[in-house]
């Protein structure tokens, strides 16, 4: 059998007379080359990937800028940047809210709509919070539960099982675990609290404690691969910089303070990119946990609300726009890691 | 600064076989201001015997006192020593000067001054120029050289060294002893400096221990070990090349001759047969031989297996009837060849319990006045 590409190449080219090894690459053939030569690989996921997931981001973002709601079809021959000002209208007071300042939002009437549009502020302030606290408290609690593991102690591998088991759960088993545990009456966490006297309170439902709840459960769900991640970058210290730094007259605290801590930082800039991207798409949990994408507004993310927009208004457009929004910030966490990576020549 | 004295100290790691003693009962005291080598091979606890005294092994019984305190159960922390790593631990987020000045900093000393002693101390060590960059663009002997310097910036009761030259190569590691000797005289502190190369302790130490096995076999001053070693495991580490060890009989009535055992060569030994045990070790240095080639072998010699040139000196590797033996020649004075026949002299011997391996008793060298010897 012969090489097909081989067929190709010799009726194509002049003579079959092969270039060397030493030869400069211009001078070999088209089909030699091996960009040409692998197509056959690259080319299907590319043109599948391009189209799916690329394709789909641009097309999404044209469809943002239409007035695409209710029945029908969208009109691409009309595009404006209106949904956005809808999405970020009263930007003062709606940046404020975000912090739980400010007056009353309000929101704007575009042209697709007789009725009033809320802006994102809320599910943005609410993203934005689950964002920093969780990936915050998971990283924390994740370097606290590496140091630990890390000190020698007994079962170690059960221990770094055990905080690690959570991880391989998906998302609808943990709100599920957790909806139970929240649960007034039955739940551990009542009856826990109901030794001191305290309760029964309700969590899963309260305004505020919705979303702790919700951080609380993706907390315990993900502060395994925080440890896991720094566990691995502390391994990777030599035992005497501890060592040194204990000499040198370092108290334990200083030492990790000092000595190991800042020499986490690439794993804490990889746990981070992982832990925020998951905040960002934490939309599953809270439809498991609020059995569909009614969270109410103290819970409300990005997520839930552009689902909503779209399949419950069917202010495809709107929904559109969050979606860019979405997008735009998944981009900001992850592009500096990329960028990283790639001035230290690591892409 | 201050003296070490370190006191039936004993180390026991557990395995799953038993324990593995390290350190077994060991006791000496280091003086204020000297500088004492540990020297041995791999696995003889010389490292953790100093990791005990810096602290960061916590010995199973015995007691470590510093300048008189009791230090045994102090964490490393707070004993105010330096300690300088065989691996070169230098921070790599911090700059050259943070990381010499990495101590103070603990001490709650501000910045402009921590950069002033570190100044000072790295013109000492002479790498004032690199202050500003980051241990990863140095090369080997400035690192070591930086760890050196955050060992004397704070004025530490001792410093530890454990293998620092170990990384380096040949040339810079000559560069460094000569250097760290330097910085010893600056300082004038007590050091404690494991090494596994004999010819660093010979040359750095004031008194240097051998140790194998997790005992120490010998303390004396470099002369001592190398002339008037306590057993035969101290005459076969410390010299090189090694020195000649034969099986051999010992009779009172043979007159300070030994027998070596197989053949019917007798050595004059030039030390009285009274009190010697009649099975021993007898041992000469190939630099304590006088080598002649000669037509008709009568005695202790062979045929010159290989000759290996080290500059002004030839070490000849000698097959004989009981194995190979070495001796140094100058290469001036006595032109041999591989495959040449030589008798070989032994100038200054040592007799060694053929049991125990304990020395029994050494001779003068032939010609040396008692005197020039090292005093014990």
């Amino acid at each position: 059998m012969r090489n097909p590409i081989a067929t190709l190449r010799n009726r194509w080219s002049d003579s079959d007379a092969r270039t060397d090894g030493g030869e400069p690459a211009s001078e070999r053939s088209f089909l030699d080359r091996d960009s040409v030569r692998s197509a056959p690989f690259w080319v299907p996921p590319f043109l599948l990937v391009g189209l799916f997931v690329y394709g789909a981001v641009v097309w999404n973002f044209f469809l943002s800028l239409t007035d695409f709601s209710g029945i029908g079809e969208p009109d691409y021959s009309d595009l404006d940047v209106e949904n956005y000002f809808v999405a970020f209208s009263d930007p003062v007071d709606g940046f404020l809210s975000m912090f739980g300042m400010g007056g009353e939002v309000s929101g704007g009437t575009p042209a697709w709509s007789d009725l009033t549009v809320d802006p994102v502020w809320n599910s943005l302030g609410n993203t934005l919070a689950l964002m920093i606290g969780f990936s915050a408290v998971c990283l924390a609690l994740g370097l606290l539960l590496a140091i630990l593991v890390d000190r020698g102690i007994r079962f170690e591998n059960t221990f770094r099982t055990i905080y690690l088991l959570p991880m391989s759960l998906s998302f609808v088993v943990t709100a599920k675990f957790w909806l139970y545990m929240y649960n007034p009456q039955t739940g551990l966490i009542n009856i826990a609290l109901g030794v001191f006297g305290i309760g029964p309170v309700q969590i899963v439902q309260n305004p505020d404690l919705k979303l702790g709840a919700v951080a609380f459960a993706l907390i315990w769900q993900f502060s395994g691969y925080a440890m896991i991640v720094y566990l691995a970058a502390l391994r990777g210290i030599p035992s005497s910089h501890f060592e040194a730094a204990r000499v040198d007259g370092a108290s334990t605290i200083k030492m990790y303070w000092r000595v190991i801590v800042p020499q986490l930082r690439t794993a804490t800039v990889s746990a981070l990119v992982v832990i925020t991207v998951f905040a960002l798409k934490a939309f599953d949990f809270l439809f498991s946990m609020y059995g569909g994408y009614q969270p109410g507004p103290s819970a409300d993310i990005l997520a839930t609300r552009m689902v909503r927009e779209a399949y419950a208004n069917q202010n495809w457009a709107y929904g559109s726009t969050i979606a860019v929004i979405l997008f735009v910030m998944a981009l900001c966490i992850v592009a500096p890691y990329i960028y990283s990576q790639y001035r230290r020549g690591e892409l | 600064m201050s003296d070490i004295q370190v006191d039936t100290l004993r180390k026991e790691f557990s395995s799953d076989g038993g324990p593995i003693v390290a350190v077994n009962d060991v006791s000496f005291t280091v003086e204020d201001g000297e500088f004492v080598c540990i020297v041995g091979p791999s696995g003889c606890g010389k490292t953790t015997l100093l990791r005990c005294i810096a602290g960061l092994e916590r010995p199973t019984s015995g007691s470590i006192t510093l300048a008189g305190e009791e230090v045994t159960d102090i964490p490393p922390q707070n004993r105010n020593l330096a300690f300088v790593f065989q691996d070169i631990t230098l921070y790599p987020h911090m700059k050259v000067w943070e990381n010499i000045s990495y101590p103070l900093k603990l001490d709650g000393v501000d910045a402009d001054t921590r950069y002033e002693r570190a100044q000072e101390v790295a013109d000492t060590i002479q790498i004032g120029e690199l202050l500003d960059m980051y241990p990863g663009d140095l090369s080997g002997g400035q690192q070591q050289r930086v760890a050196i310097g955050r060992s004397i910036i704070r004025s530490p009761r001792a410093y530890l060294l454990d293998e620092p030259m170990s990384d380096l190569d040949a040339k810079l590691k000559k560069e460094m002893r000569v250097e760290l000797q330097r910085i010893q005289q600056q300082v004038g502190g007590t050091m404690v400096y494991v090494t596994h190369d004999q010819e660093e302790a010979m040359t750095l130490s004031d008194r240097m221990i051998v140790m194998d096995d997790g005992e120490i076999q010998q303390f004396g001053s470099p002369q001592q070990v190398y002339h008037e070693p306590n057993n035969v495991f101290v005459a076969q580490f410390i010299g090189s090349p090694e020195i000649n060890l034969l099986s051999a009989t010992c009779r009172d009535d043979t007159g300070g001759t030994v027998t070596v055992d197989d053949t019917g060569w007798n050595i004059e030994t030039g030390i009285a047969s009274q009190g010697v045990p009649e099975n021993v070790t007898f041992g000469f240095r190939p630099r304590h031989t006088n080598v002649e080639p000669v037509e008709d072998l009568d005695g202790l010699g062979g045929e010159v297996a290989l000759v290996e040139a080290v500059g002004d000196e030839n070490i000849l590797y000698i097959d004989t009837e009981v194995g190979e033996i070495r001796a140094v020649v100058d290469i001036e004075r006595t032109p041999i060849e591989e495959g040449d026949t030589v008798a070989v002299d032994v100038e200054r011997s040592y007799l060694f319990d053929g049991a125990t391996g304990t020395t029994v008793a050494h001779s003068t060298r032939r010609g040396d006045q008692p005197d020039d010897q090292v005093e014990a």
